[in-house]
């Protein structure tokens, strides 16, 4: 089933947008630079390019609008008429086929040009020919200005054009204007038409939908009729003409008895009478409208005949029914529903389809199995309140929507919970809770509806942790069971291993005396090592390529001067100016540290026994002393420090160090507010230690 | 509120500490604090990071395998309450952890024996 939808044609730019459209495309696709200076053959094939680009740009534009609007002939009759009715068949065609033969014409155009420019000798000759086909195939678009505003003005009416699906199951609803038709289509769809006093406020067919037995039905609002000739028509009539004539539906033909409408009862019958061959194959149901104005049976009796011969003589249902009251309503819409469902369905019988159907179908009775009753089971309670009449289906009526407000306590009917068995008003939570203050105070406590083996467990708390340990991993039905397995295992366990343990002796199988030698020699052990920690100095350690390396010391004896000139004369080498080389060599070295020369002896004084200015100047001494020896014979200049550099001589020397060691001094007892000095607080205690389960900010 | 264990370090997350790390493979981890979330980035294998219980349990330094871990399992069905029940249960709980204790520590004397022979022959040496 195609359901027709003209949503999807593309919308129809104007002229002048086309033509926009078009030349932009052409520059931004086709290459733009072309020079004087190149190839004829190149320039050539440039504009060339562009012609044909244009050409095909506007074919595709062109075509596709032809495409896309749907051809008359091959669409539903009702579809076509419509369109018919609302475009004018000829204007249609005829826009369409204009824009075809533009189509045509802009071909020839291309064909013709290129052709031209094929003997084409200059840039600018190329050039104009290019300009010359470019603005004779826009000026046919701009010529079709008025076929390219009539077809977008046609695609904006044809999207909006109600979704009819003209094979389904459809209901027609027809008559004069005002007589209750979008009222009716109100009540039974969810279609919101208008509804208003004066004729003609449905100006065209509206469709609605709605469900009957499972089924999708739709429901077509028509615009009324007039009762006149075929040619007198409007456009808004035909459209009602045309649904009629064309979609296989069930009709329904209101009738106001009440004459609110404006014309009489006679008048409609007439107009009945003269759309009668409309009704041809379809099913009919004449409705009466407005019967709480005017109740059909108080009908004046000539209309009333009138009326019921119409149904007579047309084979078809007379049924009354009320817009405002309701009553009947449904009753119509059922009845015709299912005239036409029967008609369908008798139709298809009649076909060779159904055949296929059939032989699908197998209806099965199931068999009694044996001699035994089985009455339906219908609780006692029930069968009171039904013989009380409580049961069946009341009328509800609809609460006002609040359309997003929240709900408040007024809004709260407590009426809508009485229990239909027992008759009496339940207290529901809801009740409960706009007591005891409202949605944000009280909240049901859901405990109460727990059902456990005990009632006296229902509210409590229920432990989730212990130990480290979740107690829901342990909880078993089974837990004492097992517990009581794992106790016999533990005793068993704990048997065997004291049977096992007789043997084993865990003490020392040393006695006392040898004991306390092991301890002694421990012990000794332990002060050895303490004292070779504490006997190293608190000092940076010169590293071992410059003091000396530990395997050398043993070699000693074999670097001598005398050993080593008495290997290499062995060897057959001249010695004496090697030796003198690693005399020299260890000269730099041992002046460098302030050791003794070679030769030179270096007293040793004992130094323990004197006091501290002694020693001092004890020192001063033994490093003039150095100094002296030094700068008698000095092949090169010491390096001097960095501290020192910049100072003329040795009195400058020691008057720099002097001041340097004063400033140093710091002042015991003398201590003001800007003499403190900050200590930084760090709690050992705090500071020190493994990080064990805490952050890295602190410990 | 649930007590997970640190997929790294095998202790306890409390509630409120640690971090949790959701794979691509929709695998998660959780860490009890950031040293084990550190070593995890780092791609280190618990097994061989010495201080995890992993490890302890790989190298056999702690019991691994015994009838008191399988009271400790994950139900995915739950029990209906029981007052009683779950006081059983807590008693139970309580009782099956001193016997692991218990255990424990026998575990610990039978891996150190060799060592008190050992310490024993040291002793004769000096």
């Amino acid at each position: 089933m195609v359901v027709y939808n003209f949503k999807k044609i593309s919308a129809v730019p104007t002229a002048g947008d086309m033509v926009d459209i078009v030349l932009t495309r052409t520059q931004r696709k086709t290459p733009t630079v072309v020079h004087p200076g190149y190839k004829i053959s190149r320039i050539r094939s440039f504009y060339m390019r562009k012609v044909k680009f244009t050409q095909q740009t506007i074919q595709e534009r062109l075509g596709g609008i032809v495409e896309d609007f749907p051809r008359l002939n091959d669409i539903h009759p009702f579809y076509a008429d419509l369109m018919n009715i609302l475009y004018d068949r000829d204007h249609y065609k005829l826009a369409l086929g204009q824009i075809n033969t533009a189509k045509g014409l802009i071909d020839a155009l291309a064909r013709d040009y290129i052709r031209l420019l094929k003997y084409g000798d200059s840039l600018y000759r190329c050039k104009q020919l290019k300009r010359a086909a470019l603005g004779r195939m826009c000026t046919i678009i701009k010529r079709q200005k008025a076929a390219f505003a009539y077809l977008e003005e046609v695609r904006k009416h044809l999207s909006r054009l109600p979704a009819l699906d003209p094979h389904t199951r459809t209901l027609l609803v027809t008559g004069y204007p005002n007589v209750g038709k979008s009222s009716f289509m109100n009540k039974v769809t969810r279609a919101n038409v208008d509804v208003q006093p004066y004729a003609f406020t449905t100006k065209s067919l509206f469709v609605g939908h709605m469900d009957h037995r499972y089924l999708r039905w739709q429901v077509i609002d028509t615009p009324g009729i007039l009762d006149h000739p075929l040619e007198q028509r409007n456009t808004i009539e035909m459209q009602s003409v045309t649904a009629l004539a064309h979609l296989q539906c069930a009709v329904l033909y209101f009738i106001d008895i009440s004459e609110q409408c404006g014309f009489t009862v006679a008048q409609q019958v007439g107009l009945f009478k003269s759309i009668k061959p409309l009704f041809a194959n379809k099913q009919l149901v004449i409705v009466v409208n407005k019967v709480d104005q005017q109740p059909f049976e108080t009908l004046d009796p000539s209309k009333k005949a009138m009326v019921e011969e119409l149904g007579k003589s047309s084979n078809c249902e007379l049924m009354t029914m009320s817009n405002v009251t309701e009553e009947g309503v449904m009753d119509v819409k059922s009845r015709a529903c299912d005239k036409l469902l029967q008609a369908r369905v008798d139709q298809r019988v009649v076909g060779k389809k159904v055949n296929d159907v059939m032989n699908r179908l197998q209806v099965f009775q199931p068999q009694a199995r044996d001699g035994e009753a089985r009455e339906p089971y219908i609780p006692e309670s029930v069968v009171k309140a039904k013989a009380r009449g409580e049961i069946g289906s009341k009328d509800h009526k609809p609460k006002m929507g609040r359309g997003g407000y929240a709900v408040t306590k007024d809004d709260v009917t407590g009426d809508d919970d009485v229990d239909m068995v027992s008759g009496e008003k339940r207290k529901t939570e809801r009740d409960i809770m706009w007591e005891m203050g409202g949605p944000g105070v009280y909240s049901m406590d859901y405990r109460k509806n727990y059902l456990l083996n005990n009632d006296d467990y229902k509210f409590d708390v229920i432990p989730e942790i212990m130990d480290g340990k979740n107690i829901a991993d342990f909880v078993d039905p089974d837990i004492e069971l097992k517990l009581a397995a794992l106790e016999e295992e533990e005793d068993a366990r704990i048997a065997e291993k004291e049977a096992a343990g007789m043997g084993e002796e865990s003490e020392s199988d040393l006695d006392s005396d040898e004991e306390a030698a092991v301890s002694a020699i421990r012990e000794k052990k332990a002060i050895l090592r303490q004292r070779k920690q504490d006997n190293r100095k608190n000092t940076a350690v010169m590293p071992r390529s410059v003091r000396g390396r530990k395997k050398d010391k043993h070699d000693k004896p074999m670097l001598d001067k005398r050993n080593v000139k008495k290997t290499l004369e062995g060897l057959g080498v001249e010695a004496d100016g090697i030796v003198e080389r690693g005399r020299e060599r260890g000269r730099k070295r041992s002046r460098k540290d302030g050791e003794g020369e070679d030769g030179m002896d270096v007293e040793q004084v004992d130094t323990s026994g004197m006091s501290n200015k002694e020693l001092k100047r004890h020192k001063r001494e033994e490093k003039s002393k150095e100094r002296r020896s030094v700068s008698v014979a000095r092949s090169h200049s010491k390096v001097r420090e960095p501290s020192q550099q910049g100072l003329r001589d040795d009195d400058m020397k020691r008057v720099a160090t002097k001041k340097d060691m004063l400033s140093k001094r710091r002042f015991e007892g003398m201590s003001g507010e800007g003499d403190q000095r900050k200590t930084v607080h760090l709690v050992k205690w705090m500071n020190t230690g493994k990080k064990r389960n805490g952050t890295h900010n602190k410990r | 509120m649930r007590i997970e264990k640190c997929y790294f370090c095998s202790s306890p997350c409390y509630p409120g500490h640690g971090m949790k790390f959701v794979r691509n493979d929709s695998k998660t981890f959780r860490f009890c604090r950031s040293k084990c979330h550190r070593n995890f980035n780092k791609k280190r294998n618990p097994r061989k990071v010495a201080w995890t219980k992993a490890y302890r349990k790989t190298r056999g330094k702690e019991m691994a395998v015994d009838t008191t871990f399988e009271f400790e399992a994950r139900r995915n069905r739950p029990v209906k309450y029981d007052r009683e029940l779950m006081g059983q249960t807590i008693s139970a709980m309580q009782r099956v952890e001193e016997i692991r204790g218990v255990r424990e520590v026998d575990f610990y004397q039978n891996r150190m024996k060799d060592a008190a022979a050992q310490k024993k022959g040291e002793a004769r040496v000096e």
